[in-house]
């Protein structure tokens, strides 16, 4: 121990060893870094003029910082850094790592629960965010907003399509009777008749309610431009002409 | 709300400027550790750091090959480790100090030309 004129030295014993235990699985040496601290009070109490005291110690070690400080979070290794995270913080990080671990660990355990639990901590970090530094963020909170996202997408088509495919298909059966039986041409046919409707639904919704689809669909259709309509709507054209065309050619 | 937003973006702007204090603080002469805290506590409330701080990236400084350290024998206790800059550390100095006068010049001619006093 350091040679100080104080007998209790159960202070600086206490923040040394949770120095080290801040420093386990960490690239620097713990023994190194004790070296330096005590270098520092050393250094800190000679320019004392008046004997040393336990609380002279305490408010030492108090400027110095939390043992914490002392450990670089860069060498710390990802899941050391993510534990360090969800115990002290900040907040959003926190709450972006419980996003990920609930999004595989909550669904595995609860199933759908799990997902829409990791998709409201996701939303969550995006309110208190902005867009402004998710993209760091982008791969804890992505997979469950997205995942989400696209079950949303799927209902509202098929709350579409479905009625609409039935048309369509009792409408091949008629004009073209001898592919009916041909699943796969008609299932060709369908899948790029259902793709082209996905991108018409999405771009006049977008179009004609954009700050409601914006709110749902965060932060994916944040940067939306009527310019980009255009793109959305050439696509949707796009797939329903090979629609059209694997329907009469084939 | 707008508090926190301040807190928010000072303390991550202060972040940013403590590398390049340490760094110019190291500018002269080698220092020990200790010499450094002590050059840099004059302005701890302004930069919102605690002592510990200026040790982290001192070791940064040191894995990315901006310092070196060696040890010296001192007659007042153990060996000191003194910190100074590399050749490569003095490159990047003026790099970052070029950059530092550059930044703070413009923004003070955005700042003049859109709020003058």
């Amino acid at each position: 121990m350091l040679d100080l004129p104080i007998e209790d030295q159960s202070v600086l014993i206490r923040y040394f060893d949770q120095v080290r235990r801040c420093a386990v699985f960490c690239k620097l040496d713990d023994d190194e870094i004790i070296q330096e601290i005590e270098d520092h009070i050393m250094q800190e109490i000679s320019n004392y003029s008046k004997p040393v005291t336990q609380k002279d110690i305490e408010s030492i070690i108090k400027n110095l910082g939390e043992p914490r400080k002392w450990i670089d979070e860069n060498e710390l290794p990802w899941w050391r850094k993510m534990c360090w995270t969800l115990w002290r913080g900040p907040n959003d990080w926190r709450l972006a790592y419980l996003s990920i671990l609930l999004l595989f660990f909550g669904t595995a355990i609860a199933g759908p629960f799990g997902i829409i639990a990791s998709f409201f901590f996701s939303r969550v970090v995006l309110e208190l965010e902005g867009t402004q530094d998710i993209h760091r963020k982008r791969w804890l909170i992505y997979p469950s907003l997205i995942i989400v996202y696209f079950a949303i997408c799927i209902i509202v088509l098929m709350a579409i399509i479905y009625p609409l495919g039935n048309c369509v298909k009792y409408l091949l059966d008629g004009l073209f009777p001898h592919v009916g039986h041909a699943s796969f041409l008609n299932a060709f046919s369908a899948f790029f008749f259902v793709i082209g409707f996905f991108w018409f639904v999405l771009n006049s919704l977008i179009s004609k309610y954009p700050k409601i689809v914006r709110k749902i669909f965060r932060p994916f259709t944040d940067n939306w431009t009527p310019k980009k309509r255009l793109v959305w709507g050439f696509l949707s054209l796009l797939f329903g002409i090979i629609s059209i065309i694997a329907t009469i050619v084939f | 709300m707008h508090s926190l937003l301040l807190d928010k973006w000072t303390t991550q702007l202060k972040k940013g400027i403590l590398e390049l204090c340490i760094l110019n603080t190291l500018s002269q002469n080698p220092q020990y550790g200790y010499d450094i805290v002590r050059n840099i506590r004059k302005y701890k409330d302004f930069l919102a750091i605690t002592e510990g701080t200026v040790y982290t990236v001192l070791h940064r400084f040191k894995k990315d090959g901006l310092v070196d350290t060696r040890l010296e024998e001192s007659t007042k206790g153990p060996a000191r480790k003194y910190y100074e800059l590399s050749h490569y550390g003095k490159d990047y100095l003026v790099k970052v100090n070029k950059v530092w006068d550059d930044i703070s010049l413009t923004v003070k001619e955005i700042i003049n030309f859109n709020c003058p006093e």
